[in-house]
Formats: structure tokens, C-alpha cells, sequence
């Protein structure tokens, strides 16, 4: 069974809504973090799938999604950092993970 | 000689140079002077002695202050001016009569009276405005004789001063315009207002000296706008010159200001009284701006004389309408029915004030204004404009004279006088061929009603401001100086054959009949019955009565408290010079001598003379009903032979008099008008603005805090509902995108 464009897209869109679910409806941190990490591998599979079945003939074409997923998983390692960072911080100041209770974004 | 008629910018100009000398120079320096020397006097007076508080403020400050506060301070003793002047105004709140004069006397023989002596530059003030005056009473004078030379100079010339305005092809022009109408209107004018500004030097004294400069300032004024009034050669100037008089009378009715000491009670304030003579004016000047642009629509000129021209052809339903309108103004200014109410109300001016408005200036812009444009009225409007001038005119000759016959305050018959005589002179504007018998009253009026408003000032003056009748009588022994005039004044109105008065009156009467008017004619010679027996009852009941020379025609009891002190030559010279033209101003319209007025009125030498009186059967007529006037009221106050109450007894004749002696109830019809028509729109007006407006506004504040207060709730600060709502609406996008794409095709 050959892989059609449209397995990888919706293998995509399928791993995006699972990523997005875990980000918007976790209370812990950590979890939230990973789902951000799901939404964004997600986005990934979709650019190196478009990349793979592009059909262009102009010079790197077909290379163009795979740098871009190569960027984004470079920017994701930076972003993961930053991230577990900002939990270890507000873990000291509230010695809890729980977004739920981080309602600072207020005006 | 004809220079004069040339430079007849001259006239207001001199006047001007006295007012800005008075205005900007002098009046400064005298309150400046007056200051300096209160303070010093204060100080001489030794206020330091006194131990309170209150020994700082000197007598003219409290004043100024305020009466209350000057009671306050000084712990209800009337011990200084402030006080007795507020003493004075409850005594005649409370009781009226005999404490208020004896207040009124201690209050003027007070050291620290502030009605002290003007200051030598007040003085200063009135001999520049008087010379003012006069140059221009010198140089109107030259203008007149400059037309009698030269009688192609009558026929008018326009002296072009500047060009204000251009739009396009239409030129807005500041001219002059000069023929006989103009120059015997500004004799008059000049001559009437150096002689009241001469007067007023004496009467302002006494009667308000801390405003000398600014009085004098003010009449200069007055005289100016009435000159622009009178030169003007369009409507657009002429409207100017009519707002001038309406601001400068009104500056003058309200001099004494609000709380201005009264001897006797239950008169309206001078400030009620300036303001209700400007708004009655501003009704009036509705109708004659309306009328102005209706003629303006039509011919794109204000010019009178190219009006006429460009005119030809349209409609003349609208000129009509247009002359009426235009005749609004002058009912205004000229207090005529309905809009009379100010004129009786603006007599609390000073007494001088009244001579000048009422009499000469003020109220015959009204009339010149309709002998300026006569022709519009009478060759180009229907006759229903004329017709109109002519009805309103005997109407209000009746009307006012019918409530001058019972009217007890000197002054009211006098201004009911001068709004029945202003009926006269529009009766005369309307049945007439020419402006001449109008004018012609106009001006003999001016003089002797001038003279007759000075007369009562004397009386005034010499009774420290009673205006009563009923407390005067019998003055003519005591004040023989003013009484003479005052007489030959009184027989002038009356209509005494010979008298200038009667000549004009007359023309005026012979003219209803020459039109065939018998209804005018009835009216115009009943009033005449009716001015003889009202003005020689004012005369009996001031001058005379029981008991005086010639069964009670000169001196008698009298009847008042107030001991009457004699005018110094200030005031009774000019009131004999003013007896000149009351005598002898009526033969210049007298054919049998060589008088045409007529002919030099309207600039055409064949113009025909007014008719002589005396060949027409009739005028006996008239001259005897004048004297069954005379008779009447000479048997009711002079020898007091029928008792005054002889036709009130019966409840028909009571009912005229308190009709007659309540003006028609015209001032309480306005009040409830206002009251009722004007006052429930307000209402209705506040409850919109309260409830639509107000409710649109707070709605759209209340419901912007609601939405706001809504919406706060959704900011809940967590990021996974932002989060929740970004991807949300993000869904919503791509939804609607699809169904665009998919289902719009």
C-alpha cells in the first residue's frame, strides 16, 4: 500500500488536535509542554510529507519543508529549554506546576 | 453752503470724537479722581476711631459691596448711606408713603452721602459731549440752509464713504445718503440732544453723579446711532444704525441700574425696563430683517434708490408682504400696538433719557424709516401696505390715548402720549400722499414732547423723583419756570390753534378725510378730544388745581411731602429754548405765510402746500372738541366742579377705568403668554432634552460599562483559555473559509 500525501497530512492534522487537546487541557505544566511539543512535531510530519511530494523541478525544491522542520526542531529544543526554565521558576515561587492556577495574563 | 450738505459726515463724526474722548480718556480719570479722593476723605473723616472691624471699608465700598452685607456689618444702625438705602427699600416695600420720604431726606442730607458732587473731570466729560453735540446741531443747522439755498441739493446725493464688501457682482456699500427728509430729521436729532445734554448736566447731578462721565459717554452714543440711523443710504446701514439705538437705549433705560432708591413704590426696576425695551425691539426687527431680505431676493441691492427701479415687474404680493415686514421694525422702535409694551416701562431711565428716546430720536426711527421708504409703500407695495401703517397708527393713537386718560404717574401719560402721537404720525405716513404731514408731526413733536418730558423732569427734580400725581398740585407758583414751557407744550399736543402742534396735527386729520377714511378720521379726531383732556388733566393735577389763579389753571393746593426745591438754570433754559419751536415750528406748513413744508420734503417745489387750517370748516371741529377736552378737565382738576370719580361710580364706567388703568391687561396677556405658551415649551423642551437626549447618551455610556463588565469575564488570565479561544476562532475562520469556498460557487 503506497502512502498517499493526504496519510501524512491528516497522520498530521490528527497528532496536531491530539497536541492542542493535551496543551489546552492539562493542569500540569510538564504535560502542557509535551502537548506543545506533539502540536509541534505534528506541524513537522505535514512540511517533510509536503516536501516529499512536491513535484517541483526548480533547484531545492523539494529540500525547502525538511530545512524548515530541521529549523523547527532546533527552535523547539530552544523553545523546551525556555520553557522548562519558566516551570522550574514559577515551581520555586509557587511550588506548584498547576496552570490552573497561574492566572497572571490579566490586562 | 453746500459744503455742508457735502461733509455731512461731520455730523456724526463730531459726536464720535467726544464720545472716545469720554469713553477712553476721561471717564478713567474721573473714577481714577473719585477714588483718590473717597480714600483721602475716608481717612479725614477719621474712620480709624472706630474700633471694628468694618472701619476700614469707607461709606462708597459698602455700597459697592452690597446693601445686605453693609447691614450686616454695621448690626442693623443706620448710620451710613448703605444702610439707609436698603432701610429705604423695605420701608417702601413694607409701608410706602411718608417713612420713605423722610428716609429719602435723611439719606441726602448724610455727609457721607455717596450722591456727592461729580468730580471735575465727570464735569469735563459732559462740556466735551455737549460740544460735540452742538458742532453737530451747528453744522445739521448749515445743512438745512445749505437746502433752502439750493434747492437741487433736496432732491438727495449719495456721499459714498467706502466699499465694504464684494461677493461677486454684488458691492456692499457704506454711503451716506443726504435730502431734505434726512436733514430735517437731523436737526432735529442734534438739536433735541444738546439740549437734553445741556439739561442732563443738572439733572444727572442730583440724580446719579457717580455715573456723570458714563451718561454723558452713553447719550453721545445714543445720538450717533441715531445719526447713522439717519444718513444711512441702504438698508444694510440703516439696520446697523437701528441695532445702535436699540444698544444704546438700552444702555440708557437701565443707567440707574436695579436697585436704583425709589420714593414711590411698585415700579419696575431700570434694568427689568432696558431689557424688556430691547427684547420687545428684537420681535419687531424679526419682521424688518425678513423684510429686508425679501427685497434684497429680489433686487440684489440694499440701496433705497435703486430699489425702487429694480423692482419693476415682480410680484406685488411680495412687495406687500415684504413692506409689511419692514413695517414690523418700525412698530418695534416706534411703539405701536402690540408691540407698545416698552415704551410706558422705559420711562425708568432717567428723566433726560426719556426726552431724548421717547420723544426725538428712538422712537421716530420707526417713522423715518417708513418716510424713508415711502415710495416702496405707496407706488410699488398694494395698498394693503399702507393701508396696514395707517390702521395700526389710529389704532394705537386711540389705544394709548385712551390709557393716558386715567394714568396717575407724570411720566406713563407722557409716554402714552408719545406712542398715541407715534400713532398720528403713521396715520399720516399712511393716507398721505407725501411723507410730508407725517413728518411734518414728527418733527413739530419732537419738540414740544421733548420739551414736555424736560418739564417733567423739573418737576421730578424739583420733588426728588415723586412721580405721582396725586402727590403734586399747584407747582406752577412754585416752579413757574418749568410750568411755563410746560404749558405752552401742554396747549401744543392739544391742539391750540396757532401752536405748532395744531398745524401738523391737523394736516394729519384733514388728510384721513381727503383720503375718504371717514373710520380714520373718527378715530384721529377723538383722539385728539382725548389727548386735550389727558394732558390738561396731567397739567391740573401737576401745575394747578382748587384753589390756583384762573380757576385752578395756575397754582393750587398742593398735595405732596417732599418740599419742592426750584431747577437751576441748567434745566429751565433749555425748556424755554425748546418753547421756540413748539410755538412757531408750525408755520413753516403754513400756506397763507409762505410755509411748504411739503414742497421741501419732498424735494419738488411744485409740490402742494398742507391746506390751510382755517378755510377748512373742518377743522373747527377739532378745535372744538380740543377745547371741550380742555373744559372737561379743567371742571374735573382745575375748579374741581365734577368730582374726578364722577364716571367711575356706575360699575360700567369702573370697569373701563381699572381697564383702561390696567393698559388693556397687554402686560399680563404677554406674561401669560409667556408664561403658559412660551414656559410650557421650555417644559416640554427640558423633558426631552432630559429624557430622549439624556437617555440616548447615559444609554450608550450604561450599555458600554455593561458590554465592558460582560466581557471582563472572559479575560480569565489563564493562557489555556486564550489559547482555547485563539484556536477556536481560528476553527471559526477556516469554517467560514470552506463554506465560502465550497458553497459560495
Amino acid at each position: 500500500m503506497l502512502l498517499s500525501l493526504n496519510s501524512f497530512l491528516i497522520l498530521g492534522a490528527v497528532l496536531f488536535c491530539i497536541g492542542l487537546f493535551g496543551a489546552l487541557s492539562k493542569r500540569n505544566a510538564v504535560s502542557v509542554l509535551m502537548g506543545i511539543e506533539i502540536m509541534l512535531n505534528a506541524v513537522n510530519i505535514t512540511l517533510v510529507a509536503f516536501a516529499s511530494s512536491s513535484t517541483g523541478t526548480a533547484h531545492g525544491a523539494r529540500l525547502t519543508g525538511q530545512i524548515f522542520a530541521i529549523f523547527i526542531i532546533t527552535v523547539a529544543a530552544a523553545e523546551a529549554a525556555v520553557a522548562l526554565a519558566m516551570i522550574i521558576a514559577i515551581y520555586r515561587r509557587r511550588n506548584s506546576v498547576d496552570v490552573s492556577e497561574i492566572n497572571m495574563m490579566k490586562w | 453752503m453746500d459744503i455742508f450738505v457735502r461733509d455731512i459726515w461731520v455730523i456724526p463724526l463730531l459726536p464720535l470724537i467726544a464720545l472716545v474722548l469720554n469713553l477712553f480718556i476721561i471717564r478713567p480719570l474721573d473714577v481714577a479722581y473719585r477714588d483718590r479722593s473717597a480714600h483721602a476723605g475716608a481717612a479725614h473723616d477719621g474712620h480709624a476711631e472706630h474700633s471694628s472691624s468694618e472701619a476700614h471699608y469707607t461709606a462708597e465700598e459698602l455700597i459697592e459691596s452690597s446693601y445686605v452685607s453693609a447691614l450686616d456689618t454695621i448690626d442693623g444702625h443706620i448710620d451710613t448711606p448703605a444702610a439707609m438705602n436698603h432701610a429705604l427699600q423695605t420701608a417702601q416695600k413694607t409701608s410706602g408713603g411718608k417713612q420713605a420720604v423722610a428716609l429719602m431726606r435723611q439719606l441726602e442730607q448724610h455727609p457721607e452721602h455717596p450722591h456727592g458732587k461729580p468730580t471735575i473731570y465727570a464735569r469735563l466729560a459732559g462740556y466735551v459731549g455737549i460740544a460735540g453735540m452742538f458742532g453737530s446741531f451747528a453744522w445739521a443747522i448749515g445743512a438745512l440752509f445749505a437746502m433752502f439755498n439750493n434747492a437741487s441739493l433736496q432732491k438727495g446725493l449719495t456721499i459714498p464713504l467706502y466699499n465694504w464688501l464684494t461677493f461677486g457682482s454684488i458691492s456692499y456699500h457704506v454711503n451716506f445718503y443726504v435730502d431734505s427728509l434726512t436733514v430735517v430729521m437731523l436737526v432735529v436729532v442734534t438739536a433735541v440732544s444738546v439740549l437734553v445734554q445741556f439739561y442732563s448736566q443738572e439733572y444727572i447731578e442730583s440724580e446719579e453723579p457717580r455715573g456723570y462721565s458714563r451718561f454723558f459717554a452713553w447719550l453721545s452714543l445714543f445720538a450717533i446711532s441715531m445719526m447713522i440711523l439717519t444718513l444711512s443710504a441702504n438698508f444694510l446701514m440703516i439696520f446697523i444704525g437701528w441695532e445702535l439705538v436699540g444698544v444704546s437705549s438700552y444702555l440708557l433705560i437701565g443707567f440707574l441700574g436695579k436697585d436704583a432708591p425709589k420714593i414711590d413704590g411698585g415700579r419696575p426696576s431700570p434694568s427689568a425696563a432696558a431689557l424688556k425695551a430691547f427684547v420687545t425691539n428684537r420681535v419687531g426687527d424679526f419682521g424688518f430683517l425678513i423684510g429686508i431680505m425679501i427685497l434684497f431676493a429680489q433686487t440684489g441691492t440694499f440701496t433705497f434708490t435703486e430699489i425702487p427701479q429694480k423692482l419693476q415687474g415682480t410680484d406685488v404680493t411680495l412687495i406687500t408682504a415684504a413692506m409689511i415686514l419692514v413695517f414690523c421694525g418700525a412698530v418695534g422702535k416706534s411703539a405701536q400696538f402690540p408691540l407698545h409694551v416698552w415704551l410706558p416701562d422705559a420711562m425708568e431711565g432717567p428723566t433726560p433719557v426719556s426726552a431724548l428716546i421717547h420723544a426725538a430720536t428712538m422712537v421716530a426711527a420707526g417713522v423715518y424709516l417708513v418716510a424713508r421708504t415711502f415710495l416702496l409703500f405707496h407706488a410699488y407695495a398694494g395698498p394693503q401696505a399702507s393701508m396696514v401703517v395707517a390702521y395700526t397708527g389710529g389704532f394705537t393713537a386711540l389705544f394709548a390715548a385712551l390709557i393716558a386718560t386715567v394714568q396717575v404717574d407724570l411720566k406713563r401719560v407722557l409716554a402714552y402720549s408719545t406712542i398715541s402721537q407715534l400713532g398720528y404720525m403713521f396715520v399720516g405716513l399712511g393716507v398721505a400722499g407725501t411723507d410730508g404731514p407725517g413728518m411734518f408731526h414728527l418733527m413739530t413733536h419732537a419738540f414740544f414732547k421733548a420739551l414736555l418730558f424736560l418739564g417733567s423732569g423739573g418737576v421730578l427734580h424739583a420733588l426728588s423723583g415723586q412721580q405721582n400725581m396725586r402727590k403734586m398740585g399747584g407747582l406752577a407758583t412754585k416752579i413757574p419756570l418749568v410750568a411755563f414751557p410746560f404749558l405752552l407744550a401742554t396747549l401744543s399736543i392739544s391742539g391750540m390753534p396757532f401752536l405748532s402742534g395744531f398745524f401738523s396735527k391737523d394736516e394729519i386729520i384733514a388728510q384721513t378725510l381727503a383720503n375718504g377714511d371717514v373710520a380714520l378720521y373718527v378715530i384721529t379726531v377723538f383722539t385728539a378730544f382725548l389727548t386735550a383732556f389727558y394732558m390738561f388733566r396731567a397739567w391740573f393735577l401737576t401745575f394747578g388745581g382748587k384753589g390756583g389763579a384762573l380757576g385752578g389753571l395756575w397754582g393750587g393746593k398742593y398735595r405732596g411731602e417732599v418740599h419742592p426745591h426750584a431747577p437751576g438754570i441748567r434745566i429751565w433754559l433749555p425748556l424755554m429754548l425748546l418753547a421756540i419751536p413748539t410755538v412757531f415750528l408750525g408755520y413753516w406748513g403754513f400756506a397763507p405765510l409762505g410755509g411748504n413744508f411739503n414742497a421741501f420734503i419732498t424735494g419738488n417745489p411744485a409740490a402742494a402746500p398742507f391746506g390751510n387750517p382755517f378755510a377748512d370748516p373742518m377743522t373747527y371741529v377739532s378745535i372744538a372738541l380740543a377745547f371741550l377736552g380742555i373744559g372737561i378737565a379743567w371742571l374735573m382738576y382745575g375748579m374741581e366742579v365734577i368730582p374726578a370719580d364722577a364716571l367711575t361710580r356706575n360699575p360700567v364706567g369702573k370697569g373701563l377705568h381699572a381697564l383702561f388703568f390696567n393698559k388693556f391687561y397687554v402686560d399680563e396677556l404677554y406674561m401669560a403668554l409667556i408664561r403658559f405658551g412660551i414656559f410650557l415649551f421650555a417644559k416640554i423642551a427640558v423633558s426631552i432634552d432630559k429624557y430622549v437626549i439624556d437617555g440616548i447618551i447615559n444609554g450608550i455610556g450604561s450599555g458600554v460599562l455593561g458590554i465592558g463588565r460582560g466581557l471582563r469575564k472572559v479575560e480569565t488570565g489563564r493562557l489555556q483559555n486564550y489559547g482555547a479561544a485563539f484556536f477556536g476562532g481560528a476553527l471559526i475562520i477556516a469554517a467560514a473559509f470552506i463554506a465560502v469556498v465550497y458553497f459560495g460557487k
